[in-house]
């Protein structure tokens, strides 16, 4: 296979990842500013933090803050990192691949990238924003089980997978970062809306559903980080991300460096003291684990994607 | 309804499927009784239906505008062109010899250049084109193939002959369509296959296979061949993409590939390094190696040229052989195939004047507005003056050009080509249609039954590209009833 396939495959993998998580968030957050009153400190900049695109943000945003935030978080052609400009990547990398990946699979994501070219401008209003964004969460899920029923499971589609499932945690880190601000919040705040807020992080990360079948205990912020960082069955978990990742890995070849890094990223979140992370160093400790799982993209690009050449034995 | 050939004529110059008298010509009296049973609305119930495979098949072209690439569905027309295959038989001998003569030729070009020193085609035309590569002087590639694949572009003029109007010997494109025009054709029309004995097309991906391998360095092995593409951008990406997953080989893009210190060329993989021996490369001479070539070029490979002139790795086809498709050399051809195979040519020319001789050039000046003038290097039918169509300034705008560099252009008669009936809206007209069969040269010489053909939809024009608004259609090479 060569390198610059399994680079595309593996972006291919990330930015529809991170097209259907932003798009979720952007859903959640709206629904959740309506319920807040604003002495809760929480706005549209908290969920650009997430994205950590703040002074991009703040050199592009106008007068209204929702209107500027939505639009420049979902289909501002200009933001790297918008639902629009993932698409378009997922769709720029799949147009290459098409000996790779089911014919089926370019034509969804194309039909995405029209629709969400032609009509994702108007999530700036608030009536049409939930609809537009269910359609392109649906729109994903519907090319991740069409890849997984009928692309066959060999080296491309593990890169695909590697690439899903490194965005997800990466997006799950965030979304816990950012629980870690709303922690420091003062006492009469939480007090009030505390619970409502940790609802909404569970929200962010699809969580609320599953974390009540699987947890059936009321919503702690103790229970609610064990959940996103642990639960082995929660498909959204770091761990469960990374536990997926070390499958895919162990089906590509010269795997070793790449497995022993993934496992050394789990290591790091099994040893992490829950009880001191909510109380104090969540913040740190999210951006130390995004910081290893960059450190673990780096080690795939040294093993796969861009192998020094003298490295390798001549035929 | 029945379709009333009869209004279809009234058009001067030769039809490919319908006689002067309004009578289907021989081999076409199948299709033609075919089609009028099937009436206006049957017809145009086909083509919807070939419409919509085309958009399921993915079969697409790419044209480039507003900045942006776009896909646009391969335009096909139903009603195919249809060749007897007796006919056919004769004309595929011509390109074959043809082939062999401009192997022959690019071949001496590079090594004693005989053909110079004997006078037979100017030493000054080969020092003075731009194809013709200095680098690629005594270099001997396998067979002494310099073109392996070529798009030959065929017309028949209004009295019925067939003649070659280009030799296409550096990357030409078109025959993934040829194929997949088929395949629709055949889910459009499966009654009028299984009915008729229509020469098989697909054979094509098999036989470049075949000839590729033959080209490896490292007879035995199992050759590792990829298909070298500029990329996604390229307007014939699709075929690129297409003929790589028909042969099973890699397609690659310059960065794909590395030439390390042992002057080899390498496939770059996740696992490691493979070494790769015949490159179909579908990337003009000029951008191959910023080593040799455009030092500029990113969609090259660094060393491809020095690997190749040590004999480590084969190009299809090898760097150079454009010179050969120079529309000034074109007008020695047949000159080239007496020289050189001692035969008279079996295909002739389209009348050619070499504006670089004078009396050439006073006549074309003062009939411009007949002529049709190309210059001498450009490919896509791009830059050329179709007289009768310019405008006055056009006109004159083309005269200061030729003046400026006589050299750089020929001139021919503005050819009426043949017609071949296409379905217009509701009504069936005549179209003008060329041809462009796909000749492979390796250890033998070998054409595709028939090829690609091109239409210009638009009435009367005789432009038939596709980036220009030309359509296309199956072609048929259809062996007569006994």
């Amino acid at each position: 296979m060569l390198s610059s396939v399994a680079i595309r495959c593996y972006w291919t993998g990330r930015y529809l990842e991170r097209a259907e998580n932003m798009a979720r968030l952007v859903a959640v957050y709206s629904d959740l500013l309506l319920d807040l009153p604003g002495e809760a400190g929480v706005d549209w900049r908290t969920l650009i933090d997430v994205c950590g695109s703040r002074a991009a943000f703040e050199r592009y945003r106008g007068w209204m803050l929702e209107r500027s935030a939505v639009r420049f978080l979902t289909a501002e052609p200009d933001n790297p990192g918008s639902i629009l400009s993932s698409i378009r990547f997922a769709r720029e990398n799949l147009r290459t691949l098409r000996d790779v990946v089911p014919r089926e699979g370019f034509e969804v994501v194309n039909e995405l990238y029209l629709f969400a070219e032609a009509r994702l401008g108007r999530a700036t209003q608030r009536r049409a924003r939930g609809e537009l964004l269910d359609q392109v969460v649906g729109h994903c899920q519907r090319m991740t089980g069409l890849l997984a029923g009928t692309m066959l499971h060999a080296e491309p589609y593990q890169f695909i997978r590697i690439g899903r499932h490194l965005e997800r945690a990466d997006m799950t880190s965030r979304i816990l970062d950012v629980a870690g601000d709303l922690l420091e919040k003062d006492e009469r705040v939480l007090a009030a809306h505390g619970t409502s807020l940790w609802v909404n992080v569970l929200r962010s990360a699809s969580a609320y559903q599953a974390y009540r079948l699987a947890v059936r205990s009321r919503i702690a912020p103790l229970r609610v980080v064990h959940f996103l960082l642990r639960e082995p069955t929660f498909p959204r978990s770091v761990r469960h991300c990374l536990e997926q990742i070390a499958s895919a890995v162990a089906q590509l070849p010269v795997h070793d460096a790449v497995l022993q890094e993934v496992a050394a990223v789990r290591q790091a979140v099994d040893a992490l003291n829950l009880r001191e992370l909510v109380r104090e160093a969540l913040h740190r400790e999210m951006d130390a684990l995004q910081r290893r799982l960059i450190g673990l993209h780096e080690v795939m690009e040294r093993t796969w994607f861009f192998p020094a050449y003298q490295a390798i034995a001549r035929p | 309804m029945k379709i009333k050939w009869r209004d279809y004529q009234g058009h001067r110059g030769y039809d490919e499927l319908i006689a002067p008298d309004g009578q289907p010509r021989p081999g076409c009296e199948a299709l033609i009784a075919h089609l009028n049973s099937l009436g206006e609305r049957g017809l145009r119930a086909r083509q919807r239906a070939a419409e919509q495979a085309i958009v399921e098949m993915g079969i697409t072209f790419t044209v480039y505008s507003e900045g942006q690439n776009i896909d646009r569905a391969w335009p096909l027309d139903i009603i195919p062109r249809v060749i007897p295959a007796a006919e056919w038989q004769r004309v595929a001998r011509g390109l074959e010899q043809r082939l062999q003569a401009l192997n022959l030729f690019i071949d001496d070009l590079y090594h004693e250049q005989k053909i110079l020193r004997d006078g037979v085609v100017p030493a000054e035309l080969v020092a003075s084109s731009r194809e013709f590569l200095a680098q690629c002087r005594g270099v001997s590639p396998p067979l002494g193939v310099w073109a392996h694949i070529c798009g030959t572009d065929l017309v028949r003029d209004e009295h019925g002959v067939i003649r070659v109007l280009e030799d296409n010997l550096r990357v030409p494109s078109g025959v993934s369509y040829m194929l997949e025009n088929r395949a629709v054709m055949k889910r459009v029309f499966p009654e009028l296959f299984a009915n008729a004995s229509i020469a098989p097309v697909d054979d094509y991906p098999n036989r470049l296979f075949d000839l590729l391998a033959s080209l490896s360095p490292r007879p035995g092995d199992a050759p590792e061949i990829v298909v070298m593409t500029p990329g996604v951008f390229n307007s014939a990406y699709f075929e690129h993409a297409f003929l790589a997953q028909r042969m099973g080989a890699e397609l690659v893009e310059g960065n794909d590939l590395v030439v390390l210190d042992d002057d080899c060329v390498y496939l770059r993989n996740i696992d490691g390094l493979k070494r790769v021996d015949v490159i179909y490369r579908r990337v003009n001479d000029a951008f191959l190696d910023p080593e040799v070539f455009r030092p500029d070029s990113l969609l090259g490979v660094r060393g491809l040229f020095r690997a190749w002139r040590k004999g480590n790795v084969a190009l299809a086809n090898a760097p150079g052989a454009g010179v050969a498709d120079d529309k000034v050399i074109y007008s020695y051809v047949p000159d080239i195939i007496r020289y050189y195979l001692d035969q008279e040519p079996l295909l002739p020319n389209v009348p050619t004047w070499r504006l670089s001789e004078p009396e050439a050039l006073a006549y074309a000046l003062e009939n411009l507005d007949k002529l049709v003038v190309k210059p001498a290097n450009e490919s896509g039918g791009y830059g050329m003056l179709v007289g009768p169509a310019a405008t006055r300034r056009q006109l004159a705008e083309f005269r200061q050009r030729i003046q400026a560099n006589p050299r750089n252009f020929i001139a021919q008669p503005t050819l009426y080509l043949s017609t071949a009936p296409t379905l217009c809206g509701s009504a069936i007209e005549p179209r003008h249609v060329d041809l462009r069969p796909f000749v492979l040269q390796g250890e033998s010489t070998w054409s595709t039954p028939g090829g690609l053909t091109r239409v210009a939809l638009r009435k009367g024009s005789l432009v038939v590209n596709s980036s220009q608004g030309g359509g296309s259609k199956d072609t048929w090479i259809v062996a007569e009833r006994r």
